[in-house]
């Protein structure tokens, strides 16, 4: 019997191989983009695989902390490495003097509070800049309240309520100064319309004074 | 103080009498708490923020400024003067004023 294979018709596709020995992965479409994540993907889904305390065999994945010693505390003060702080940190914002808790003689020896007549003259860039100052003290005063609630010495609440108190009233009292300003003002620009010293078009100067010749009324 | 009159009242029949808070009602009841609103809440229940609602402040530079919440206590409060018929938030007081300290300039 010849071992001569028949001539194919034409028509049909032709084999990538016909060797039966060499097995190759024949995709259905040879196209790129479909060739990609044909390979199998192998990997061991049990970390605890091969673990065992009782044969001491641990974890195959190695934490990263164990590649180095175990730090070793330092035990005499007089020893240890000073902290290097910025001596200009914001932090210190929150703090008086860089001191934890005030002497409640030095937290009493604070002033009285602005009052509304003393504040109505001063201007905008002041008052604001007034504000955010009692917003810090304040921030200084809670800092040292939460202290206070850790170390619970048991005196100081008193002298920083009355304290933050005071900072309150400046703070209520610059806000009642700006309202009343701005309702002045509104009023103002009404009647700034049908005044004639004033010019609110925004072109050339807004006072234009009007001067009276009070003598000339005198003549007869 | 109102904590303690609920502790008081805490039987079944006479907490029904009370105002609910925000901490009652596992998600069936709302109530704001004064701070308003930053935006918009989406038919599908989703949150869109207006950034024109939402809160700036504006710290200015404190450079060199030397004024403190407190005034000495050496000085009598300043109480506020005005003339007969005047109080401060009067235009007329202030247009008078405006023109005689910024004026010309």
């Amino acid at each position: 019997m010849s071992l001569a294979r028949p001539l194919r018709p034409l028509l049909q596709r032709p084999a990538i191989s016909t060797c039966p020995t060499i097995a190759r992965i024949r995709p259905l479409s040879t196209s790129p983009l479909l060739q990609e994540h044909t390979k199998r993907i192998t990997k061991d889904r049990n970390p605890k695989r091969g673990m065992s305390p009782m044969r001491g065999v641990g974890p195959k994945q190695m934490l990263e902390t164990e590649q180095y010693d175990l730090p070793r505390p330092v035990l005499d003060p007089k020893a240890r490495t000073e902290v290097k702080t910025d001596e200009d940190h914001g932090l210190w914002g929150f703090f008086h003097e860089k001191k934890c808790l005030p002497t409640p003689e030095e937290d009493h020896a604070h002033g009285r509070a602005w009052t509304a007549a003393e504040l109505r003259i001063k201007s905008w860039d002041d008052l604001h800049r007034l504000w955010w100052a009692c917003v810090k003290e304040r921030n200084i005063i809670a800092t040292q309240q939460k202290e206070r609630e850790r170390l619970d010495p048991g005196y100081g609440e008193y002298e920083s309520e009355e304290r933050e108190a005071e900072v309150i009233k400046t703070q209520k009292r610059i806000r009642y100064v700006l309202t009343e300003r701005y309702y002045a003002w509104e009023e103002a620009r009404e009647i700034a319309e049908t005044d004639p010293e004033v010019n609110l078009s925004g072109v050339g100067q807004a006072y234009v004074p009007v001067y009276e010749e009070t003598f000339e009324q005198t003549k007869a | 103080m109102r904590a303690t009159l609920i502790n008081l009242a805490r039987a079944p029949s006479s907490i029904r009498r009370l105002p609910l808070t925000t901490k009652m009602v596992n998600g069936g009841f709302y109530k704001g708490n004064r701070t308003g609103t930053v935006g918009r809440h989406t038919k599908h229940g989703g949150f869109v923020i207006d950034w024109e609602r939402v809160r700036t402040y504006v710290v200015p530079d404190m450079k060199g400024f030397e004024l403190t919440p407190f005034v000495t206590n050496k000085m009598e409060p300043t109480l506020g003067r005005f003339p007969q018929g005047e109080h401060p938030i009067m235009g007329s007081v202030y247009l008078r004023k405006w023109k005689n300290e910024n004026g010309e300039s």
